[in-house]
């Protein structure tokens, strides 16, 4: 898929925390997301973010009103902050990541379109701690970082998202877990990186049980909604996307799996669960797992 | 091997403070220059046996 080659080319690649090519891409060094940060992958990034927002109808489902301030933790490309800013034009819109989205970049460097006024990035890794005083947001965001938050790590993380949002506030999270009925070769490209994943203490159920840890963290009124979106080429549009975005993405695990499967094998089974999930009889499908709660007054 | 990425310079004062308990056993901390936007990297080599929250509890370090 060429897309992902073409669509940011005119953008500057400035990176700001230390990368190193590791499996022959460039990753961040210093945090536990093994994908890699190049600009193929911030265009990936932002193919999901619009194959997210047409499949869910926006950006966001908790019933946040009008908030005034609100964070985006693990912003990545920052489109959904900015996004955000320009819904909500009186609203402080914040994106939280360990480095600067290049969109931001290009911005000030003259090349992209200006940011929106009422939109700013933070620097800070939430592993350590979310850099804002306690009730700072109205509404605090999080989506798909089960790749970057080890399994011993999520209650605090959690804890944290409540922590800076105000009493009345509300806190969302949306993430994904493993493909189920890929068959034999999906199943096995699972395996292979959940064991990769687990070297690094990340565990990939983890992602479906956001809600849980939100009521454990003491919110109220907390909606955990469960969305199993078909995947392959066999299905709609959506689930070809899916399937357009998993491949490009699942790319990332490539020269990673040492010990796990040769990069040959990589690429067969790679081809091979590409192939069975473009069928109707595999029935291949993607669990996301939307929660969203309210800290109480 | 463990890493962490911190922003916190009390966090990376605790890291500094533990470099000499870690050397002692053996070990070796690597402080990196913090980032444009002030993040810092850091890589902790410690000897079979041991874990960073022997010496620096609660920090976000993960074995590579």
């Amino acid at each position: 898929m060429r897309w992902f080659g073409w669509f940011r080319r005119g953008a500057p690649t400035v990176e700001s925390t230390p990368v190193a090519m590791i499996g022959g891409r460039a990753r961040k060094l210093g945090i536990p997301y093994v994908l890699p940060s190049d600009l193929e992958e911030m265009n990936r990034l932002d193919f999901q973010h619009f194959l997210l927002r047409q499949t869910f109808k926006g950006n966001f489902a908790a019933p946040i009103g009008e908030p005034r301030s609100i964070l985006d933790v693990g912003s990545g490309t920052g489109r959904w902050a900015r996004e955000m800013a320009q819904l909500f034009p009186s609203a402080r819109v914040v994106g939280l990541d360990v480095n600067p989205p290049p969109a931001d970049t290009a911005a000030e460097a003259g090349v992209n379109e200006p940011l929106p006024p009422n939109y700013e990035f933070a620097a800070g890794n939430v592993l350590e701690s979310i850099p804002f005083p306690d009730a700072s947001f109205d509404f605090v965001h999080m989506r798909l970082l089960v790749l970057a938050i080890p399994h011993d790590r999520w209650p605090y993380v959690v804890s944290e998202l409540v922590r800076v949002t105000r009493p009345g506030g509300w806190v969302e999270s949306v993430e994904a877990t493993t493909l189920q009925h890929g068959g034999p070769a999906m199943d096995m490209l699972m395996d292979w990186i959940n064991t990769l994943l687990a070297r690094r203490g990340i565990n990939f159920p983890d992602g479906g049980k956001v809600g849980e840890l939100m009521r454990a963290a003491g919110m109220v009124n907390v909606t955990a909604t469960d969305v199993t979106l078909p995947f392959g080429e066999y299905g709609d549009r959506t689930a070809k996307l899916l399937a357009t975005d998993f491949f490009n993405g699942v790319k990332g695990y490539g020269g990673l799996l040492q010990g796990i499967a040769t990069p040959e094998q990589f690429e067969q089974v790679v081809a091979a669960a590409r192939a069975d999930t473009a069928s109707p009889q595999t029935g291949c499908v993607s669990p996301f797992h939307i929660a969203y709660g309210q800290r109480p007054w | 091997m463990y890493q962490a990425m911190l922003s916190n310079p009390a966090n990376v004062a605790r890291v500094r403070a533990a470099q000499p308990h870690i050397e002692q056993v053996g070990g070796k901390v690597n402080i990196a220059a913090p980032t444009k936007v002030g993040m810092v990297v850091i890589v902790l080599y410690l000897p079979e046996g041991y874990t960073p929250d022997q010496f620096i509890p609660g920090l976000p370090f993960y074995p590579v």
